[in-house]
C-alpha cells in the first residue's frame, strides 16, 4: 500500500514516497508520516545585532536571539549558507538541542529583545519557528523571519499571527532568474509579501544584486514600482552587494557604483527609504528623513552611529512620522 | 597492405572516447539536473542515518503540519 504524502508547506507541493524526504531535505516521509526532523535541532544559534538582519525600522541597536536548522526549499547558485542550507539533517556539522522554551530562556537571559528565524530559511522548519514564537510572544520578546519568502499563503498566513517583522529576499523581479539562480519561481514571493502587509507584520525587503544577472535598472525600476504600490513608498528597500559564493564563483563583487545607481532608481519611483549594504561606511547606510532630508540614523556596517530619532519614530526637525517600530 | 578494419589500438581508442563522452554527459545531466530541479518534488536521502540519529536524540519525529496522504488517484497512478 502506497504511503507517499504530499507537503502544502510551500509551492514546490513535493510528494515524498516513504523513506524519502522534501526537495527541503529535512522533512522526511516515515511510515507515511511527515516529519520535521530538525524540530528543536538547530544547527546555527547566534546573537546578532538586528541591523545584520537587515532590519533597519525595526528596535534599532537591539540584538537579536538568532536560530536555523539545516535545509532550505531553496538551491540559489549564490547561497551564502550552503553548509547549513543545502544539507539535510545527517550531514551537517553541529547540532544543537534547544527546545522552543529553552530558545526563549536563552534569548532574555542574553538580554536579546527579539527572535530571528533565519540563515537557512524557517519556512522548512515551520514547525520549530511556531512553536518558539508562540513562547516567544508570551515573554515579551518579537519575532522576526528571515526569509525567502517562498511559502504557500495559508501556512503564512497562520504563521504571520506570530510574527512581528520580516526581512524577506526579493532576489529579482523576474521569474526566469528565480529559475535559473534559485530554481523556485517569483510569484509565490510576490504572494508572499503581500500576505505579510495583509497580516500588518513590519516587512523589509532585500535585493542582492548580482552583476549581469540581475542588475538591469528597468527590472529594478520595476521592482520599486511594485513595492511602492503593493507594499508602501514606506517599505525600507535595501539593495545588497553580492560576493562570489558557492557555485558561483565566476562574477565578480558587485561594483558600488551599481548600487548606488540602482538605489537613485529606487528613490526616483518614490519609495523613501533604499539602502546599500554590504559596502562599509557608504551614506547608503543611514536613514533621511523624506520630507526634509535631515539625518536621522548614521550607520556603518551593523553598528549605530547617531540616533537622532525622537523618541516616538518622528523627525527632530520637521516631526515627519518615519514608518517602523521603533521601541 | 592496410587492413579495412579498425586495428586494436583504433579500436580501445574509441571505446576512450565513449567512455569519456559518457562520464561527461552523465555529469553535465547531473549538473543541469540541480540547477532545474524547481518542482521535482522529492529527494532521496539516507533514510537509516535519520533513523539512527532520531533514536539517539539528534534529530527529531515531531510530526510535520502542512501536509496529507495522496491516494493513488491522486498521484496519476492506477487505484
Amino acid at each position: 500500500m502506497s504511503r507517499q504524502v504530499r507537503c502544502d508547506l510551500c509551492p514546490r507541493r513535493c510528494v515524498i514516497p516513504e523513506g524519502g524526504a522534501g526537495d527541503c531535505r529535512i522533512r522526511v516521509n516515515l511510515e507515511g508520516k511527515l516529519r520535521a526532523t530538525t524540530y528543536g535541532r538547530p544547527s546555527a544559534v547566534h546573537i546578532d545585532p538586528i541591523e545584520k538582519k537587515p532590519l533597519f525600522h525595526f528596535l534599532p541597536a537591539t540584538t537579536a536571539f538568532s536560530i536555523a536548522t539545516a535545509g532550505c526549499n531553496l538551491h540559489c547558485l549564490n547561497c551564502q549558507n550552503w553548509p547549513l542550507s543545502q544539507r539535510d539533517g545527517t550531514e551537517v556539522d553541529r547540532i544543537f538541542h534547544a527546545e522552543p522554551a529553552d530558545v526563549v530562556e536563552a534569548a532574555r537571559a542574553e538580554g536579546c529583545r527579539s527572535i530571528a528565524y533565519t540563515y537557512s530559511d524557517p519556512v522548512v522548519f515551520y514547525e520549530y519557528t511556531r512553536d518558539t514564537a508562540v513562547l516567544a510572544r508570551q515573554a515579551g520578546l518579537r519575532n522576526l523571519m528571515i526569509t525567502a519568502g517562498y511559502i504557500n499563503r495559508e501556512p503564512l498566513r497562520r504563521l504571520c499571527k506570530v510574527l512581528d517583522a520580516t526581512n524577506t529576499d526579493l532576489k529579482a523581479f523576474d521569474d526566469a532568474f528565480y529559475r535559473k539562480v534559485t530554481t523556485a519561481r517569483l510569484k509565490p514571493v510576490l504572494d508572499a509579501l503581500v500576505t505579510f502587509r495583509e497580516e500588518g507584520v513590519w516587512i523589509e525587503v532585500t535585493n542582492l544584486v548580482i552583476p549581469t544577472l540581475n542588475d538591469d535598472l528597468a527590472m529594478i525600476r520595476r521592482m520599486a514600482r511594485w513595492i511602492r504600490d503593493e507594499l508602501g513608498a514606506g517599505t525600507p528597500l535595501h539593495f545588497s552587494r553580492f560576493y562570489p559564493r558557492y557555485r558561483m564563483r565566476n562574477l565578480p563583487p558587485t561594483p558600488a557604483e551599481t548600487l548606488v545607481r540602482a538605489r537613485k532608481e529606487a528613490l526616483d519611483v518614490g519609495l523613501q527609504f533604499v539602502y546599500i549594504g554590504n559596502v562599509m561606511g557608504h551614506p547608503g547606510e543611514n536613514t533621511y528623513c523624506p520630507q526634509d532630508g535631515t539625518l536621522l540614523i548614521a550607520r556603518t556596517g551593523y553598528r549605530i552611529t547617531e540616533n537622532h530619532l525622537t523618541a516616538d519614530g518622528r523627525c527632530p526637525k520637521c516631526q515627519e512620522k518615519i514608518p517602523g517600530v521603533w521601541q | 597492405m592496410k587492413s579495412k578494419w579498425l586495428h586494436r589500438h583504433d579500436w580501445e581508442l574509441l571505446l576512450l572516447v565513449i567512455a569519456m563522452l559518457i562520464t561527461l554527459g552523465g555529469f553535465l545531466i547531473q549538473t543541469l539536473g540541480t540547477v532545474a530541479q524547481e518542482g521535482a518534488g522529492w529527494r532521496r536521502i539516507d533514510t537509516e542515518a535519520v533513523r539512527r540519529l532520531i533514536e539517539a536524540g539528534d534529530l527529531s519525529d515531531r510530526e510535520a503540519l502542512w501536509y496529507q496522504p495522496v491516494t493513488p488517484t491522486e498521484n496519476g497512478q492506477a487505484p
